[in-house]
């Protein structure tokens, strides 16, 4: 059991350990960037299926974030699209022998959540300017302001934890029927948390997707 | 000595003495010498008398009256006996 | 249980990276092939409704035509027609003409037989009139009135002949 809390570390790197959790993020980022690139080397006019698939998803995702912010599809695509793929692909991760998935670590997760919470601003001040970003701190009033903040860094902690309570409950649960019962019990939980996995990662993208276009959009004014 | 002149006479019917009395009388005025009168008769001249001496010849019949006349009716119309 | 060690700086760079990777080979490369093939519908449809511009105006240039060709067939038309009635009058004219000649040619022939016809009564009264006043005269033509009629005539002729002789003598 200690090792699902605390994955096992490989080696450390920089003065920085290099948990299991960390080769398996970059066993799926292999998987996903060799994906990627040997299905869109060759982008056809008249797409083959997987090519279909990749455009249907980010059209999805950019029709995603329209539907929320209007003109900024192409520009939140890369972050937004990548936090679907990365945290679709590593729940489903965890069901693959030898792995573990990344979004069980509450290290990724908060990682994750530490890039949505910085890209807010970011995205804030790239697209309305400093003073228009930070006045939207100070509405409806100045003493509202604190709030704002606290309410950032909670929102930030239950993305994180959220996604990694899920993702950690889902692997735990497997890990106790397989104890059980190896053979026949496992592998309904383990379709069942694909599904699950999918379902978090959609949560956690149209959250993220909510927090950058509120940090956007020009209201006010 | 010459012979008599003849004189030709062409009448209807046969003279009568005082009609050769007449002829005589009136042809002698022109015909200066003695005549001969030779009778001749055609009905078909109807009245008067033509005369034949020598080179010339009187034509006083009824016959060629009628046929003067009814040349010129034939040329001018019929003549107006009684006038307008 | 639940351990925040310094792997979170790890899993941040490795996330970047993985946005960086990903736009490089996924939403890059798929974005331009939609915004391509976006393009290229709108091009054909562009050119599509280019091409049907192209086939309206061609439609109105032959309509124009049409309209053009339907007016010189009716001027022609009427232009046949005014030269068909020309020509039907100039011959019912020249009928007319002929008709009026012939006309006047057998009245001229008419009137010339008439003046025969009447000329040869005319004859033919007067050749009557002659054997008449032929009959009548042998009728009442006497000797009383031969003898006057040789007095008369004669003496006539005979003055006449004796100025003529006399003038002759004379010349």
């Amino acid at each position: 059991m200690e090792e699902i809390f605390n994955p096992q570390v490989f080696f450390v790197f920089l003065g920085i350990p290099v948990t299991k959790t960390v080769v398996s993020t970059w066993v799926v980022m292999g998987f996903l960037v060799l994906f990627s690139f040997f299905l869109t080397r060759r982008m056809r006019p008249v797409p083959t299926r997987l090519q279909n698939v990749l455009e249907l998803f980010v059209e999805a995702i950019l029709h995603l974030v329209e539907e929320m912010s209007p003109g900024n599809g192409k520009r939140f695509l890369p972050l937004v699209g990548t936090l679907a793929l990365f945290i679709g692909t590593s729940d489903v991760a965890g069901l693959v022998p030898w792995l573990k998935s990344p979004t069980s670590d509450f290290n990724t997760t908060l990682a994750l959540a530490l890039v949505v919470f910085f890209a807010v601003p970011f995205y804030g001040i790239t697209i309305k300017g400093v003073r228009n970003y930070f006045r939207s701190y100070l509405s409806p009033s100045p003493i509202l302001a604190p709030f704002h903040v606290i309410s950032e860094i909670t929102r930030t902690v239950s993305l994180a934890l959220r996604l990694f309570g899920n993702i950690m409950g889902e692997e735990i649960i497997i890990a106790i029927l397989f104890l059980l019962s190896p053979l026949f019990l496992p592998l309904p939980m383990m379709l069942f948390s694909i599904f699950t996995g999918i379902i978090q990662a959609y949560i956690f993208t149209v959250l993220s997707v909510v927090y950058l276009s509120a940090a956007v959009e020009s209201s006010g004014h | 000595m010459r012979d008599r002149e003849k004189v030709r006479v062409i009448t209807p019917f046969p003279l009568t003495d005082e009609q050769k009395d007449i002829l005589y009388s009136k042809l002698s005025r022109v015909i200066r010498e003695p005549f001969l009168l030779e009778e001749e008769i055609d009905p078909s001249l109807i009245g008067g008398v033509v005369i034949l001496w020598g080179e010339i010849l009187i034509d006083c019949s009824v016959k060629t009256q009628l046929e003067r006349l009814k040349e010129r009716i034939l040329r001018e119309g019929i003549p107006h006996v009684h006038g307008r | 249980m639940i351990r925040i060690d310094r792997s979170i700086i790890f899993q941040i760079i490795n996330f970047l990276t993985l946005v960086f990777l990903l736009f490089r080979f996924l939403f890059k490369p798929v974005v331009k092939a939609l915004d391509e093939r976006s393009d290229r519908i709108r091009r054909e449809f562009e050119k599509i409704e280019e091409e049907k511009k192209a086939l309206e105006e061609e439609r109105r240039r032959l309509e124009e035509e049409l309209k053009n060709l339907k007016e010189k067939y009716l001027e022609m038309l009427d232009q046949a027609n005014r030269e068909a009635q020309k020509i039907k009058e100039s011959i019912i004219q020249e009928a007319y003409r002929e008709a009026e000649k012939i006309q006047r040619e057998y009245e001229r022939r008419a009137k010339r037989e008439m003046e025969q016809l009447l000329l040869e009564l005319k004859e033919d009264i007067v050749d009557i009139s002659e054997e008449v006043a032929k009959r009548i005269l042998k009728v009442h033509i006497t000797p009383e009135v031969q003898t006057r009629i040789i007095e008369e005539m004669l003496e006539e002729a005979v003055s006449r002949l004796e100025a003529q002789l006399g003038s002759t003598h004379e010349g």
